[in-house]
């Protein structure tokens, strides 16, 4: 009775947004509210430039791809649980360290494979952690996920497997793969915990085949690895011909409400959909699900028949604002397309207006799109996709004219502009506007934190007889079949294979005029866009952008009762403390690679600590780090 | 004396330089920029050393005077895009160092 009283006041405490002063960073995004709010109250825009290193670590577990390991992509928020700092790495170990020195307390190696499965490089987003509230070996839990679909529970205090976890402590997910398995189940983000239950979503392959696994949450019980249910996103009818509309990402819950809230992907193969042509209503879609049942409680689809890879990207962020007056339980999206959906929680309803508009039409062979797309104009959308960004005429002069010869020749007739043969501008690109990294919300006031990439792409149609011959054309030595490497990918089992690359002259300069990341602040009570700035500074062979100009970004913000923005994310190696109230930078600090993370924000022995994994994406910049590195206010003499 | 200090300059511009392109976590280590900026302070550092001889031939020295005073405003524009501060000032330094001692050098052999 005791423990249920323990973990249902955990619970409330972790989750209810109106009491999102969680004393821990339990989650990859703070709580399970996702707001990323930290009452860490010390640290404000008027003495957050005083913050310094009060440690740093170097886990080792990094790779830049020129060996016989594949390249590392580390984005793990730290969570801080037990009085401990817990991180997973992209070798799949687990570190637990002193918050307050970063000395190792112990570490766990899942032992699992090195190898690429499904993504370009090895990759890992952290470790999710469980606690039944009674003492003993095994009672609080670390658990990570592999590339080749293994989840390991180990014991928060020594990291000894729990051997009463699935097979000795090792959870074999891929056992439920059992359709279309073309890939294994990816566990690179860390599954989220919700009372004794364990959801897991997975990751893929993209861009690779048209048939392909069904997306589906898994919930397992977190004592035993017992399948609890399993629920997919596939009309059973179509998974012959189709699959994926995965969860990827990390999920929100609300465990008053008892739903949990699932980013579902785009159904398969990404940029095609002549196989779907049937509605799949699940898919690319904010879905709530009944944490008791697995039952689906309401969906939301964002986009229909999605052939732009527009997966839902992040764990919506859920906070009651005021609305007409009255309180009420929302949650807030943000997407790739820039659209931030703010809908009641407890039924998916609209709470500001959501309009059906007509888009333009496919003429690739056998697509047959939908004609209308949900359009929000309020919250102002992060990216303006009612044109296409201008040509930069600096890029244009520099490439002869390059830039301007490409905007005639690609397509682009507004957002949802299909893929087509003759090429068709991405605005926004694949990877958004906004993506895994999310938004941070004050959730005693209501507003929104998000950063958002500005950046243009091309994705070109290559029908299935030429394709072959294009990438062998294309790559060095022409043995390359998938063609990752030269931005060629495969499709198999579709009419067509794909070439996405991003729009820059020749000489890698950028054709479209920045900027190329913002950062902005939302008051979601009425919609209002309170400001938007340049974020960060973009580089290219070394050389920074200018100020105005901004980053692209990957990774998120953290908010601090105390007015303070906390985000890594941008190309620049550095790290930056914002001022809440207007966007300007007040502190920042140089790192070893692009932080692509959420920092870990938390209050350990009395004094208020900010701690981001260092691990850089090929998507920003070639650099890699296995960084570690924490930061506090020098403590009072 | 002038020509001197534009030397010791570039040295210390040249030294920076190579810290920021070759040591590790200095946000531009080993980038192309930062190799180009690392050439560039070489090339000032050895123009203002053939300079500071004094057997540099006289219909030479003006031509000298000019690359070298062009790599350092290059050399300075990189140095502002990598935020090398340092890199920055020397090669200000060595410019303007560089161009009074010419002048004067100049009015000198006028006389």
């Amino acid at each position: 009775m005791k423990s249920i009283a323990y973990l249902v006041t955990i619970a409330l405490v972790a989750a209810a947004p109106a009491c999102a002063d969680q004393p821990v960073w339990g989650t990859f995004n703070g709580d399970l509210a996702a707001t990323k709010f930290s009452d860490a109250a010390t640290l404000t825009p008027e003495n957050v430039s005083a913050m310094e290193r009060a440690w740093e670590v170097r886990t080792g577990d990094v790779s830049d791809g020129s060996g016989d390991v594949p390249a590392t992509v580390w984005s793990a928020t730290p969570i801080y649980a037990n009085e401990t700092l817990y991180l997973g790495t992209p070798f799949y170990r687990i570190l637990a360290l002193d918050p307050a020195t970063g000395a190792e307390r112990w570490s766990y190696d899942t032992k699992s494979t090195l190898e690429a499965l499904t993504q370009p490089a090895l990759k890992n987003r952290g470790v999710a952690y469980w606690e039944s509230g009674t003492d003993g070996a095994c009672e609080k839990r670390v658990v990570i996920g592999t590339m080749d679909a293994k989840l390991h529970a180990v014991d928060a205090d020594t990291g000894a497997p729990c051997t009463d976890f699935g097979d000795n402590g090792v959870l074999d997910v891929n056992k439920w793969n059992e359709t279309n398995a073309v890939f294994p189940f990816s566990l690179l983000q860390p599954p989220t915990v919700v009372g004794d239950t364990i959801l897991i979503g997975w990751a893929g392959k993209d861009w690779a085949y048209t048939v392909e696994p069904p997306g589906n949450l898994i919930a397992v019980d977190a004592r035993t690895g017992t399948l609890l249910w399993d629920t997919g996103f596939i009309p059973p009818e179509l998974i012959p011909v189709t699959g994926t509309a995965n969860i990827w990402s990390s999920m929100s819950a609300d465990p008053d409400l008892g739903l949990v809230y699932v980013p579902v992907s785009s159904p398969s193969p990404n940029y095609w959909g002549g196989n779907r042509t049937q509605p799949i209503p699940l898919a690319t879609s904010i879905t709530a699900i009944r944490i008791d049942t697995g039952e689906v409680a309401w969906s939301f689809q964002h986009v229909h028949h999605d052939v732009w890879d527009y997966d839902t990207p992040s764990a919506p962020t859920l906070v009651d604002i005021m609305r007409e007056g009255v309180s009420v339980p929302a949650l807030v999206q943000t997407t790739k397309q820039g659209f931030i959906f703010v809908l009641d929680r407890r039924n998916g309803e609209p709470l500001f207006p959501v309009e059906e508009r007509a888009v333009p039409a496919s003429d690739a062979d056998g697509e047959q799109l939908s004609p209308t797309q949900p359009f929000a104009d309020v919250p102002v959308p992060t990216i303006n996709h009612t044109a296409l960004p201008e040509v930069w005429p600096l890029a244009d002069v520099l490439s002869a004219g390059q830039c301007s010869r490409d905007r005639a020749t690609y397509r682009y007739e507004g957002l949802y502009t299909p893929p087509s043969v003759q090429g068709t501008f991405l605005w926004p690109a694949t990877a958004g506007g906004n993506n895994w990294g999310g938004a941070a919300v004050n959730p005693k006031t209501g507003i929104l934190y998000v950063n958002t990439s500005q950046v243009v792409q091309v994705i070109r149609l290559i029908p299935r007889a030429e394709y072959a011959s294009e990438v062998q054309a294309a790559t060095a030595d022409g043995s390359d079949a998938s063609g990752n490497e030269a931005g060629f990918y495969a499709q198999e089992g579709s009419p067509y294979g794909i070439e996405l690359f991003e729009w820059r002259t020749s000489l890698g300069l950028p054709c479209w005029k920045p900027p190329y990341g913002t950062f902005s602040a939302y008051d979601l009570n009425t919609g209002e866009r309170l400001y938007e700035v340049p974020f960060g500074l973009a580089q290219q062979w070394g050389f920074y952008g200018l100020r105005s100009w901004g980053s692209p970004t990957l990774g998120g913000p953290v908010l601090t009762s105390g007015g303070v923005i906390l985000i890594g994310a941008s190309m620049d190696n550095r790290v930056r403390a914002l001022d809440a109230a207007t966007g300007q930078e007040v502190w920042s600090d140089l790192v070893a690679a692009p932080a692509v993370s959420i920092p870990a924000v938390f209050t350990h022995q009395g004094a208020d600590y900010v701690v981001w994994a260092v691990g850089g994406n090929s998507i920003l910049k070639p650099q890699v780090a296995d960084q570690v590195v924490a930061y506090r206010l020098p403590p009072k003499e | 004396m002038l020509v001197t200090i534009s030397l010791l300059s570039g040295i210390v511009g040249m030294c920076f330089a190579a810290a920021a392109a070759l040591l590790p976590d200095t946000g531009i280590d080993g980038t192309l920029g930062s190799f180009l900026a690392l050439l560039g302070t070489i090339a000032v550092t050895l123009a203002v050393g053939l300079l500071v001889t004094g057997k540099v031939p006289a219909h030479i020295r003006g031509v000298l005077v000019g690359l070298a005073a062009l790599f350092a405003v290059l050399t300075g524009l990189a140095a502002w895009f990598l935020m090398q501060a340092v890199v920055l000032a020397t090669m200000v330094v060595s410019l303007l160092t560089l161009l009074i001692s010419s002048a004067t050098h100049e009015r000198k052999t006028s006389t």
